[in-house]
């Protein structure tokens, strides 16, 4: 009996394929051997990703199908911090920077809406090219502002307008035109810039009010507001007319202010100088006074004596006096006592 | 060695059990995205059916469809936006040309409407654009230019001027294209490039007027102030004289009242002491003083 092997058992030949997709196959048998614990973590992922965080500036819009939760009541939004809401496609949030202040540039109604100038060297302006004002008595100025606004109602804004800038730029626009159509241009480029801008900032918060569009102005400012390109040397000449015809004022109250001072300062000067003379003529008069009445005591008692003293001293003071001093003889029959002789110059 | 690679890797159990969750995955997502609508804030959608218009759901929240191809959904964008018109030259009631740019704040407000004439947001635009200039014309043909531009706060009509516009507009856009307009106004209001010239001269003239005047006014006060403080200044001056002159005559009179009663109790003695005087004041360098010499002084040298 020829010796025989026994039958080598079939092995089905593996192709490539299979190698190449074996640890894959694995890992899914793995994966479905423990299929109810994976499903259960993907669905913690899925709830994990309904956490969201809302920044300091901003609050978030909670839509639940598409519609804002709780018809836009308390529970509609989501306060800065880690919030929990429905996953999508339940529930989704939208944040919105509910507490920053928002800047737009109206420009519309200034040449800066222009990219190219050539139209200063332009005798005229073209409406559709330049943007300007008309004033209430015929000019034209041009005008730009600077706004900052907030959100007043971000469901409102988010839900309900398209483009917010593009509508505060229009209002702010249709109010200035407005206000600056009532004023002169004289108003609106001088003392009445103030009140212009009050106006416009009031009216603008109150169309905004008024068409419930959400917004708050924070302030509404003027960038700039000038007479155009073409009528500036004319403006400027005003201005320059404006401070000489100042300077003037000024030159003649500087004249006032140090004439009437002084003259009033010579007034009082004057006056007590006049105070001090009278008293002083007072004092004498009754220094004078004094002395004749004691001078007129002592003549009384001897008049001769105090007459020929008087004569005496006046008779030295006016020697004292006079450029030349004659002595002339007695006349004739009168003689010197003895062995006495003036003589005089020239005299034998 | 063998063995394992003669181990089936994976049971077909396993595989059939794989393949039925994903199947329901799939067929769960299908079923979901085909069978309903969400439908956003500030937006609405149309069902249409078989491209027949079904019903429109105009508040936000799910909402169940028939699968595509049998219903579609058209959504319409319902939020409030504005259009601006293009610069439109027209004649006011006193024959003056002015170029008006108006702004309209709208929203679609019957979205099948909105949705059957005019289609989209772009065609919206084109058609309120003819709606409101249109309007434009004939309200503005019916006041001066003085309601758009006045220093006469009377005269002044622009508030009443965008509300006859809005109500033109109001009702025909909203009957014919689903469209409600919240609001119209101007938000460019120009000349024509033709009448600016002669606006620059007549802004030249009368900048030329004022300059002449800020002159003029500045020299008439200047010199009004200056003529005020030389009549203050001269008052001041003949106050001065005059108190002055007061003062010195009163003490005049004083010195003179006391001098007169002193003067009084010997009035010789007065007389010598004056005529001393007045021969003291009228001698000078000039005068001769001529003395006896037997009288004073030298006359006691030859008394006995």
């Amino acid at each position: 009996m020829p010796l025989s092997l026994p039958p080598t058992p079939r092995v089905r030949p593996r192709n490539e394929h299979q190698v190449f997709f074996e640890p894959l196959l694995n890992a899914l048998q793995w994966l479905l051997n423990h299929i109810a614990w994976w499903m259960g973590l993907l669905g913690l992922l899925y709830l994990g990703s309904g956490f969201t965080i809302i920044e300091p500036d901003e609050v978030g819009i909670v839509y639940r199908w598409g519609s804002v939760r709780d018809g836009g009541g308390m529970n509609a939004t989501l306060s800065p911090g880690v919030s929990f809401v429905w996953p999508k496609p339940i529930e989704r949030v939208e944040r919105v920077p509910a507490q920053k202040v928002f800047q737009i540039s109206v420009d519309g109604l200034h040449f800066r809406s222009v990219g190219q100038m050539t139209f200063l060297q332009s005798s005229t302006l073209d409406p559709e090219k330049v943007g300007y004002i008309l004033t209430g008595d015929g000019n034209v100025v041009h005008a730009s502002f600077g706004v900052n606004y907030q959100f007043q109602d971000p469901i409102l804004i988010v839900t309900q307008l398209d483009d917010v800038e593009t509508i505060l730029d229009q209002i702010v626009r249709t109010i200035a035109i407005q206000a600056i159509a009532s004023r002169t241009v004289d108003q609106v480029l001088s003392d009445g810039r103030t009140d212009l801008m009050k106006e416009i900032s009031l009216r603008v918060q109150s169309r905004l009010n008024d068409l419930n569009l959400g917004i708050r102005i924070v302030s509404l400012e003027m960038s700039d507001l000038v007479p155009p390109y073409q009528v500036k040397d004319e403006f400027s000449a005003v201005q320059t007319a404006s401070i000489e015809a100042k300077t003037k004022l000024q030159e003649a109250e500087e004249y006032r202010a140090q004439q009437v001072p002084k003259a009033e300062t010579t007034y009082k000067k004057e006056v007590s100088t006049a105070q001090a003379q009278s008293t002083k003529k007072l004092a004498t008069a009754r220094a004078e006074a004094e002395v004749f009445l004691r001078l007129a005591q002592e003549a009384s008692d001897n008049p001769t004596v105090v007459r020929r003293r008087l004569l005496q001293d006046k008779l030295t003071t006016i020697g004292q006096q006079v450029g030349v001093i004659r002595f002339v003889p007695p006349p004739l029959g009168t003689r010197y006592p003895n062995d006495f002789r003036i003589v005089l110059d020239g005299e034998p | 060695m063998d063995s394992a690679m003669t181990e089936k890797p994976y049971s077909s159990q396993t595989l059939h059990r794989l393949r039925m969750m994903m199947m329901l995955f799939a067929l769960l997502a299908i079923g979901y995205r085909a069978t309903t609508a969400i439908v956003q804030e500030g937006t609405a959608a149309i069902v249409v059916r078989m491209g027949s218009p079904e019903r429109v759901l105009d508040e936000p929240g799910l909402y169940w469809k028939l699968p595509w191809p049998i219903e579609n959904i058209e959504v319409v964008d319902t939020r409030r936006r504005s259009f601006e018109t293009q610069h439109t030259e027209m004649l006011t009631k006193d024959k003056k040309n002015v170029v008006l740019v108006s702004f309209v704040i709208w929203s679609v407000s019957d979205p099948l409407r909105f949705f059957q004439s005019v289609g989209s947001i772009e065609d919206a635009d084109a058609k309120l654009n003819g709606l409101v200039t249109n309007a434009k014309i004939g309200v503005l043909g019916k006041y001066d230019l003085s309601a758009l531009a006045s220093t006469e706060p009377d005269a002044l009509k622009t508030v009443e001027i965008e509300s006859a516009l809005l109500d033109q507009v109001q009702t025909l856009s909203e009957d014919q294209y689903g469209i409600a307009i919240q609001h119209i106004g101007f938000s460019r209001l120009s000349l024509p490039k033709e009448n600016i010239a002669a606006v620059f001269k007549q802004m030249r003239a009368e900048r030329k007027k004022f300059a002449v005047e800020f002159r003029a006014k500045g020299e008439e006060v200047a010199t009004e102030i200056r003529s005020k403080t030389d009549t203050e200044v001269a008052e001041i001056q003949a106050k001065m004289v005059e108190e002055v002159a007061t003062i010195q005559g009163q003490a005049e009179a004083e010195a003179a009242r006391i001098y007169s009663e002193a003067h009084s109790k010997d009035p010789d003695l007065y007389r010598f002491i004056r005529s001393l005087d007045t021969l003291e004041n009228v001698v000078g360098a000039k005068s001769t003083l001529i003395l006896r010499t037997d009288a004073a002084p030298f006359d006691v040298l030859v008394e006995e």
